[in-house]
């Protein structure tokens, strides 16, 4: 770890954790309704209650999401249900305004 | 099993069924003759019959919104199309021959209406590692399987995401060996498939909800409303009209109407328009029929809406549901309303508060109420006739609760309407054991930076506004360019509300993530 040198915020705040030694005290229990904590970080929250570790902006890397079914509760997921969901959408970080929810509106 | 490949696969199916599922005892028996044809023609073709019905189909009890996403599933995986009227019919069927008591939808009503920030808590540390990562844990509660069937729900999860099998976090444990030796068996104890509530209420006569209902409830951020709800019936479905009044500072009528399906014998649910917003109704009709209670929400905007509760006139005791004001200073004169039903009896307060009756009919009473200027803090009864209710007299707030205390926001752009939050700070005062609460009061409200990183970050400077009603608008979602790393414009956020007291302040803080938009939204998440 110590001729890496972070380069994000995600990595700054994982650098900074393991230097000081906090870690996650407990393992979360409770959730607002309908949050993913699956995974470190999850798609809302990241693993230290907050934003600055997320993997963000998340249009970066939406597709490395979607395509092997990664947060698949929040996410569509390309591999097995929602194979059109980025179709001719190729570049997420302008074409995000065109991405559909795919559970119709009641 | 390929999306792709699963469509072509069951493009040639058709969905038939010759299910022998025993008859409806209390719903329409038209509509029952009527919905199980239509299972049997829309879904035999895959489900095969079973002992005691059809495969699958008769080995799980849903909500009308669990059926509804199954349904979904069938058309967007296995090619199944059904049109909206054979659709609602069959959700009906199968919501009233396996459906949830009322008794079990209970705890999980937060979700079937749509509260953006109820927080939600696991049975246990198994259930919320393995269920509850991706899913609120009513997604699970509001299912009954048998225990075959919930292991197959099993094999289901990792054939269609297969790829949860090498997750971070899945592999903290030998997931795929707990689930399919031990989470089943788990989940069919708790959520089991057959249980006597479920075959008594199935057996229940329904009430109907025809009749005029007293409505009281209560608008975050806005206050509280009431006023009278009245309920007729055409064919399969009831039509509700409303005539309320806002008690909150706005002071409006709030009138509109709605069309309501009641499923399973007291899930209402409900389509339609007050003061020309589009709504979404979901209600539960008690067991006795006499009440209903639950939220209704604005159609797009689930994160706006008000609490709903609603008392049956005909034949409703006497009782107050709700006031205008849960509080008064020492020796502060004000109008306080009191709501309810059967107020036509004396009027009458603990000493310490003086009152006079400026209006009374048999569903309203408005009083003048003065605190004496000594009267000691603490609750003070009012009695009109043998109706009981109390009002808090206080002489200063020593402390203030912002509710939700934890919540989330999520940026709106594209196809993702923004979700709001809506706080509401609540006064209390410090009494001989414990803190009183004193009640919900205007607050001025502010944003600060959570912790270092949001500060570093200038989160308060991107994440979005909050307006004096305590109501947070995140900002738009996308990458921001003026951000360090063109990040979104998420946000850790503290959120103050600050309540002026004579010539003191007292504020509460709760937190606020603002996070990124989803873009699946089924209604159990």
């Amino acid at each position: 770890m110590k001729s890496l040198k972070p380069m994000n915020l995600k990595a700054q705040a994982l650098k900074s954790a393991s230097g000081d030694g906090a870690k996650r005290e407990v393992v979360a229990m409770q959730t607002v309704a309908g949050c993913a904590a699956t995974m470190d970080p999850g798609w809302e929250v990241d693993a230290f209650g907050g934003v600055a570790a997320l993997c963000q902006p998340m249009e970066a890397d939406l597709y490395g999401c979607s395509d092997p079914c990664w947060w698949p509760a929040q996410v569509p997921d390309v591999m097995n249900s929602y194979p059109d969901w980025d179709m001719d959408k190729a570049n997420a970080g302008a074409d995000w305004r065109q991405l559909n929810n795919v559970f119709p509106k009641r | 099993m390929s999306g792709k490949r699963g469509l072509f696969i069951s493009g040639l199916m058709l969905f038939v069924l010759s299910a022998v599922l025993t008859p409806v005892s209390a719903d329409d028996s038209t509509n029952s003759i009527k919905g199980k044809a239509l299972v049997n023609d829309y879904c035999a073709a895959c489900h095969e019959q079973a002992d005691k019905g059809l495969a699958r189909i008769s080995d799980v009890r849903k909500t009308p919104e669990g059926w509804d996403m199954t349904i979904f599933r069938m058309e967007h995986l296995h090619g199944l199309a059904v049109d909206s009227d054979d659709r609602f019919a069959i959700i009906k069927y199968l919501s009233a021959e396996n459906g949830l008591s009322p008794k079990e939808s209970a705890p999980f009503r937060f979700v079937l209406e749509q509260r953006a920030h109820f927080v939600d808590t696991a049975p246990n540390e198994d259930l919320d590692a393995l269920c509850g990562r991706c899913h609120t844990n009513a997604r699970y509660g509001l299912q009954r399987r048998t225990a075959e069937d919930w292991l197959k729900h099993m094999h289901f999860h990792v054939g269609q995401y297969p790829s949860l099998e090498y997750q971070a976090r899945a592999r903290d444990r030998f997931w795929w060996q707990e689930v399919t030796s031990k989470t089943y068996k788990e989940l069919a104890e708790l959520y089991p498939f057959q249980t006597a509530d479920w075959d008594q209420w199935k057996a229940a006569a329904y009430k109907s909800p025809v009749g005029l209902w007293r409505v009281t409830g209560h608008r975050p951020g806005q206050g509280g409303y009431e006023g009278i709800m009245t309920v007729s019936r055409t064919g399969d479905f009831f039509k509700a009209e409303y005539d309320l009044n806002d008690m909150g500072q706005k002071g409006e009528s709030i009138t509109g109407n709605s069309k309501s399906v009641v499923y399973t014998g007291y899930e209402w649910r409900g389509s339609g328009i007050l003061n020309g917003i589009e709504t979404r109704e979901v209600y539960a009709l008690s067991e006795d029929g006499n009440r209903m209670t639950g939220r209704w929400h604005d159609a797009i905007h689930y994160d706006i809406g008000g609490e709903f509760q609603a008392v049956r006139m005909d034949g409703a005791e006497t009782q107050v549901l709700t006031k205008s004001s849960d509080y008064i200073r020492q020796g502060e004169t004000k109008k306080v309303s009191l709501h309810g039903t059967g107020l036509t009896g004396k009027v009458s307060a603990d000493k310490g508060l003086g009152l006079s009756v400026i209006h009374q009919n048999s569903t309203s009473v408005t009083l003048q109420v003065t605190a004496d200027k000594n009267a000691a803090p603490g609750s003070y009864g009012v009695t009109v006739g043998q109706a009981e209710t109390a009002i808090v007299v206080y002489d200063k707030i020593d402390m203030v609760k912002i509710t939700p205390e934890w919540t989330i926001a999520r940026l709106g752009g594209g196809n993702s309407p923004a979700v709001s939050a809506q706080f509401e700070a609540t006064a209390y005062m410090k009494g001989k054991t414990d803190e009183i609460k004193i009640g919900i009061m205007p607050a001025l409200w502010q944003i600060k930076p959570f912790n270092a990183d949001a500060k570093q970050m200038k989160d308060v400077d991107f994440a979005g506004r909050i307006d004096q009603s305590g109501r947070f608008m995140p900002a738009a979602a996308g990458p921001n360019p003026d951000r360090k790393y063109s990040t979104n414009n998420a946000g850790n956020l503290a959120i103050i509300g600050l309540i002026k007291d004579g010539d003191h302040q007292v504020s509460g803080k709760a937190q606020l993530i603002v996070t990124v938009q989803r873009w699946n939204l089924p209604p159990i998440r």
